[in-house]
């Protein structure tokens, strides 16, 4: 997946949860962070992480990728699976 | 033993004693006692200065170093503090306001002016002398009949849970303490009080360091862990949870929700040499009153883990399958609410009873098992949520239309879904309970129904309503 397509797999993924906060799909992007903004709560998080783990087949290191400033956010996802 | 009637006096021993120790880390930075509590010293002079001695004080809690030197300087000026989550939402702080009669309030701005007050400009420690009945904090949980409560704690229920955890345990000056819970919520007391009544460092994570807790443990070399089941839970799905990762804890604490077996073995495992203990006690009891010390070599693989027995001096019993708490960790009351304390205090034969709303039973061995909640009241990242008052919430929203919100488990979390009779507008209606309620009362989805089932006995249908959600 590119950030392109993962962009667009997140996307579709948080519609529901978006809607439910009365964001409009395309706000979910760039710096929103999904727990700060009650868009998924911390055990969400992961469980999306875990999903996306599945889906690219890549492994991350939660703990590791949690030190990066904004890694919560819409970008720092996709920079964590982007990450060589 | 160690025994005092205010848990300032503890405090301020131990920043005597130990002046020169870390008493916070905080941001990869440390604080000394000495620090702390000049810091602290120049806040209450501050507050006494401007008259406000002995008042009841409201700040936002955030997880910076100024909101623990406020909690003291606060207390110090014989006041108590009433933290409000920094997360807001506005009109919750509003009803919370409102409801403790608070005549100060400190904005964020405010705590950034008493961020900048010199450590160094304490000197002078005269302030008021507090009474054992003054109180120490207020602190706000979910209420069934529509906007939160606040749970009057004071400085004698306090000094009694000190004075129980610090006879119980071997704390030493050299420990260091977590600080997970967020300061809005009563076990964040056991945290600050405990750690600093006996000289030790209170380590406090920031943004995102508390969801890598047990890499957090790590690099701060914590040696007391405290926190929810719900934070073990996610740093096993993180698979953090390794054998021996944490090889320095000696003391793990867990509170605010039911224990699990098999989340306790994964974390024995994780920390080979610690002492571990299952905590219950809900804020009206002050941060706990009935402890489980879990044998290492009696663990069994499934099924949940006793609460255990009341601490000396506290008394626990079950009637008609409630479990009601007495004893001098027994809170004042609801503030302004003197209806609900009378509801959930009751004094019977000369003693005064919680009644807490929990089913447990009372084994033979007189150890108590806590089996679920008499009424609809759940635990959301160990957060109390009364569903109703999500209901209360929507009420004025939806001019009367009838609404039930009802707990559902998924995947280990429990979510929330209200259903509403009519039709409805989903997003404005999140948009305006997003004014009133915090994000972990937010329901997952508001759906609409045409009519509210019932069963056979004229009751609402709540599996018929839930099962909605499987079928669309």
């Amino acid at each position: 997946m590119d950030r392109k397509e993962l962009s667009q797999w997140l996307r579709e993924r948080l519609v529901i949860r978006a809607d439910r906060l009365g964001l409009r799909v395309e706000e979910v992007s760039g710096s929103l962070d999904l727990v700060r903004s009650g868009l998924l709560d911390s055990l969400g998080f992961v469980d999306l992480i875990t999903e996306l783990e599945q889906v690219t087949g890549r492994e991350v290191d939660l703990a590791s990728a949690f030190d990066t400033p904004g890694a919560t956010t819409f970008d720092g996802i996709l920079d964590l699976f982007e990450r060589p | 033993m160690v025994s005092t009637t205010d848990p300032i006096h503890l405090f301020e021993q131990a920043a005597e004693r130990w002046s020169s120790r870390p008493a916070l880390r905080l941001g990869g930075k440390s604080i000394t006692y000495q620090e702390l509590d000049a810091w602290s010293n120049a806040i209450a002079q501050r507050i006494i200065a401007r008259g406000h001695e002995g008042s009841r004080i409201a700040f936002v809690a955030e997880k910076q170093a100024g909101s623990y030197a406020t909690i003291l300087g606060i207390l110090k000026a014989g006041g108590s503090y009433v933290p409000l989550s920094p997360d807001g939402p506005i009109d919750r702080w509003a009803a919370m306001i409102d409801k403790a009669g608070l005549c100060v309030s400190i904005g964020e701005q405010r705590i950034a002016d008493l961020d900048r007050i010199d450590p160094g400009a304490g000197g002078d420690t005269t302030r008021p002398k507090s009474r054992p009945h003054d109180e120490a904090y207020v602190l706000f949980t979910s209420g069934s009949t529509g906007g939160p409560k606040g749970v009057s704690v004071s400085r004698s229920n306090l000094a009694a849970y000190l004075n129980h955890q610090l006879t119980v345990n071997d704390f030493k000056e050299t420990d260091r303490f977590t600080q997970f819970f967020a300061l809005t919520f009563d076990l964040s007391v056991h945290d600050l009080f405990v750690c600093w009544s006996v000289g030790a460092c209170l380590c406090v994570p920031t943004g995102n360091e508390l969801m890598r807790a047990v890499a957090f443990a790590q690099e701060e070399g914590i040696t007391v862990w405290f926190s929810v089941p719900s934070l073990l839970i996610l740093q096993q799905r993180m698979r953090a949870l390794g054998p021996a990762v944490l090889p320095n804890v000696r003391k793990a604490f867990f509170c605010g929700e039911a224990l699990t077996w098999p989340v306790v073995h994964a974390f024995a495992r994780a920390a080979p040499g610690a002492d571990l203990v299952n905590l219950y006690g809900p804020t009206e009891a002050t941060i706990a009153i009935i402890g489980y010390a879990i044998d290492r070599g009696r663990m069994t693989a499934e099924g949940m883990v006793p609460i255990g027995q009341p601490f000396e001096g506290a008394g626990a019993r079950v009637v008609e399958g409630e479990l009601e708490l007495t004893g001098p960790q027994l809170a004042q009351g609801y503030v302004g609410d003197q209806p609900a304390t009378d509801r959930s205090f009751r004094t019977d034969r000369g003693v005064r009873w919680y009644r807490t709303g929990d089913r447990a039973r009372m084994d033979d061995q007189h150890i108590l098992h806590y089996l679920g909640r008499l009424d609809d009241q759940v635990k959301i990242m160990g957060h109390r949520v009364e569903p109703a008052e999500v209901d209360a919430a929507l009420a004025p929203l939806l001019g009367g239309a009838h609404t039930i919100t009802l707990p559902r488990v998924e995947g280990g979390a429990i979510r929330l879904y209200t259903f509403v009779l009519g039709e409805v507008d989903q997003p404005r209606l999140m948009n305006e309970l997003r004014r009133t309620l915090p994000s972990y009362m937010l329901p997952e989805r508001i759906i609409s129904v045409d009519r509210m089932p019932v069963t056979a006995h004229g009751k609402l249908d709540r599996k018929a309503l839930l099962d909605r959600l499987d079928h669309g």
